[in-house]
């Protein structure tokens, strides 16, 4: 007897019409779903911008995440599957208590070649049943509502669109937001480190770019230095700038005070921004004790950003 | 089954290898270390279910050198190339961890090895803790001895905890005496709680107040002993008329071992099974319920059990290549001959009257004191820079 009434258990011929692609495809159906799966068919064509909404509950008062998978996979006209990532082409989805359940929107993410899709969706909570109400029709994209709305959607292709538009715009505090929930919706550890490094550098702004670096008495001889490449290594787009800073920074001041370097050339493609930035805070902690050039016809603003949350005026404001 | 997700709320590291060096550089130039003296010490594999490797590790910023540990050697490619680097190796086996036959094996020693060399060539400093002369239960012995025999040639320190390591390897392969670094198995003192009297731990555990206790503790497998030991329970009897308890506790894999330890066990009331995970505040109760602690392995070369019988004051039988690990304290080891395994009851009926003398757990807590993790990790880096 399940917990759920209104709900049935699937079916064998359930399982036949999902692989031809007819179950559910007329009638909405409310089912419980096995650990095992419900593999779905669905004709995509060539079109993108297909979704489907799904309403997921189960029994207790609150919602649990991470309660349903739906696993994508793709064949392209002749029936060959194609490979694709796992990680990439999976979503999850919370299962709602009873009565307080809403649609929770799955896009599929067409692969180049992808004709046909089948969709795994599997209940990965144990221990408790799980219904899914749903019209297994694939529905076209109808942009348009409202923002305010959308923000507050357990839809993860409709967040991130609203991330990329809020970084886009400048607007880094709505960013912030953003990401923040999508921290507390799917506790991904992606979407964690870009929220540390958004806040990060939303705070290296307000602070004026201030490190805790000591200042250094530092006695130039006649030398000159070419700093052609970060000696900190790369920073990843959501790498916290403020670590990569201080820790070039502390490089910089050792390596110039070592070779009292009078002149540093700054050259090359590699995190132009960056260094440039690096430099003037080390040279502000030796006392302007060094000079910087750069070669003319590099357009700095214009190679990279030092990072997402922070715009390329900030940034040369300060330098 | 759909893949598994990581939450980062799960204390997953969010960090990679390459943040984690600056944020180890930037920790050191804040404990007033220039550049120049900064060094990280990248470790393989890291081990999170043994603190070992962070008792080892202890001190080492206070040395100028940032401990951290490398999943993937070509994480290594990514070290901000003005910070100075040596790879610290452990458990060099596990290269075979993913491996089904022999010729996999052979590439996976042979593609491990060249993976070394162009560390090497890059300038990066290699050392190696031996911590066996040969993995427990290796399926590729050949193999496995000829990829030490090759790492041992490329290693530039080669940490040894065992005075008798480089004996005990020799029939196997050499070790170049020059690169040897001798520092010793830091103590367990205070790495885990240590507040229960014997008393309690016993009534805790169900165990009679006076009887013998002897605890054979760690992971249930095949070489270390465990099946041969309760094999013989009745001769272990017959030095305490009956009385002796085993308490045998540790991490069980399912399997034929573990049925084999299960049918010695099932039908005795003298064996006191506790199969699974054991808590860190859980391992004062068992320790400190025992009178002795049984560490009856075959093969091996250092033992923490060992140190952590130590640290709790109790004595240890333990064969006799384990011996000079704690030659310190007298009586703190009383050995038996692998090749007898007889000889091991009576070396637990003459450790349980050493059991018996107060001042021996008086003496080897202080042993344990003054070689905790701090004072080998002092020791160790000590070493390590002074060589560099």
């Amino acid at each position: 007897m399940t917990e759920l009434p209104g709900y049935r258990a699937l079916r064998k011929r359930d399982f036949r019409a999902s692989r031809i692609g007819a179950f559910g495809s007329v009638k909405r159906q409310k089912v419980l779903l096995p650990r095992k799966g419900l593999s779905r068919s669905f004709f995509i064509g060539s079109a993108d911008n297909w979704f489907l909404d799904l309403e997921i509950v189960a029994g207790g008062r609150e919602a649990i995440r991470n309660a349903v998978s739906i696993e994508w996979s793709f064949t392209n006209s002749f029936g060959k599957p194609l490979e694709i990532g796992d990680q990439e082409y999976t979503d999850y989805l919370f299962a709602d208590p009873v009565g307080f359940s809403s649609p929770q929107r799955v896009w599929v993410k067409r692969p180049r070649d992808a004709v046909f899709a089948v969709a795994k969706i599997s209940r990965l909570i144990k221990g408790v049943d799980v219904g899914m109400s749903a019209k297994l029709k694939l529905q076209k994209s109808l942009l348009g509502s409202g923002e305010a709305k959308e923000r507050l959607s357990r839809d993860r292709a409709t967040l991130g669109k609203l991330l990329v538009q809020a970084t886009e715009e400048k607007r880094y505090c709505d960013a912030g937001d953003i990401l923040a929930r999508m921290v507390y919706l799917w506790r991904m550890p992606e979407d964690r480190r870009l929220l540390e490094a958004c806040i990060d550098a939303r705070k290296l702004i307000e602070q004026d770019f201030r490190l805790p670096v000591p200042k250094q008495s530092y006695k130039a001889g006649q030398c000159t230095w070419e700093y052609t490449q970060s000696l900190s290594g790369n920073l990843s787009a959501d790498g916290l700038l403020s670590r990569w800073l201080l820790s070039e920074v502390l490089l910089l001041i050792a390596n110039l005070k070592q070779q009292k370097i009078k002149t540093v050339v700054v050259k090359g493609n590699g995190l132009l921004l960056g260094r440039t930035l690096a430099l003037t805070l080390a040279q502000r902690a030796c006392n302007e004790a060094f000079e910087i050039t750069r070669e003319a016809d590099i357009p700095l603003l214009e190679v990279e950003q030092v990072s997402q949350f922070i715009s390329l005026e900030e940034v040369y404001s300060y330098l | 089954m759909s893949a598994v997700m990581r939450h980062w709320d799960d204390g997953v590291d969010l960090r990679t290898f390459s943040e984690k060096c600056m944020d180890g550089f930037i920790g050191l130039s804040d404990a007033g270390f220039s550049a120049d003296e900064c060094e990280i010490l990248a470790y393989h594999p890291g081990v999170e279910n043994n603190p070992f490797q962070r008792m080892l590790y202890s001190r080492a910023m206070q040395f100028g050198m940032a401990p951290i540990a490398v999943k993937q050697l070509s994480e290594l490619e990514d070290v901000p190339s003005g910070i100075k680097l040596s790879v610290h190796f452990h458990w060099i086996h596990q290269v075979f961890s993913k491996i089904n036959t022999e010729i996999e094996a052979h590439d996976a020693a042979d593609k491990f090895l060249k993976n070394v060399e162009s560390l090497k060539d890059r300038g990066i400093r290699i050392v190696w803790t031996i911590h066996n002369v040969i993995s427990h239960g290796s399926q590729y012995e050949a193999i496995e001895l000829n990829l030490r025999m090759r790492f041992a040639e490329l290693a530039d320190i080669i940490h040894v905890m065992n005075p008798r390591t480089a004996a005990l390897c020799a029939p196997y392969y050499m070790l170049d005496s020059q690169k040897i670094l001798e520092v010793p198995h830091p103590s367990y003192a205070n790495v885990y709680g240590s507040y229960l009297s014997k008393a309690q731990a016993r009534l805790e555990l169900g165990l009679p107040p006076k009887q013998p206790v002897f605890l054979l503790f760690g992971s249930l497998m095949p070489q270390k002993g465990t099946r041969q030991f309760l094999q013989g329970m009745d001769e272990l009897q017959k030095y305490f008329g009956g009385e002796a308890i085993a308490l045998v506790a540790g991490k069980a894999r399912l399997g034929s071992f573990y049925e084999e330890v299960l049918k010695l066990s099932s039908p005795r009331i003298d064996v006191k099974l506790m199969a699974g995970h054991v808590d860190d505040q859980h391992i004062q109760m068992l320790f400190k319920a025992a009178d002795v602690v049984v560490c009856p392995y075959i093969k091996g070369l250092n033992s923490g059990v060992v140190m952590t019988a130590a640290s709790f004051g109790r004595p240890v039988v333990a064969p006799s290549f384990i011996k000079p690990t704690l030659r310190e304290v007298t009586d703190a080891i009383t050995e038996f001959d692998p090749a007898d395994f007889i000889s091991s009851y009576e070396a637990c009926a003459a450790a349980y009257e050493k059991s018996q003398n107060s001042n021996l757990e008086l003496e080897l807590l202080t042993w344990a004191e003054a070689n905790a993790a701090h004072a080998v990790s002092d020791k160790f880096f000590g070493e390590l820079k002074a060589r560099s």
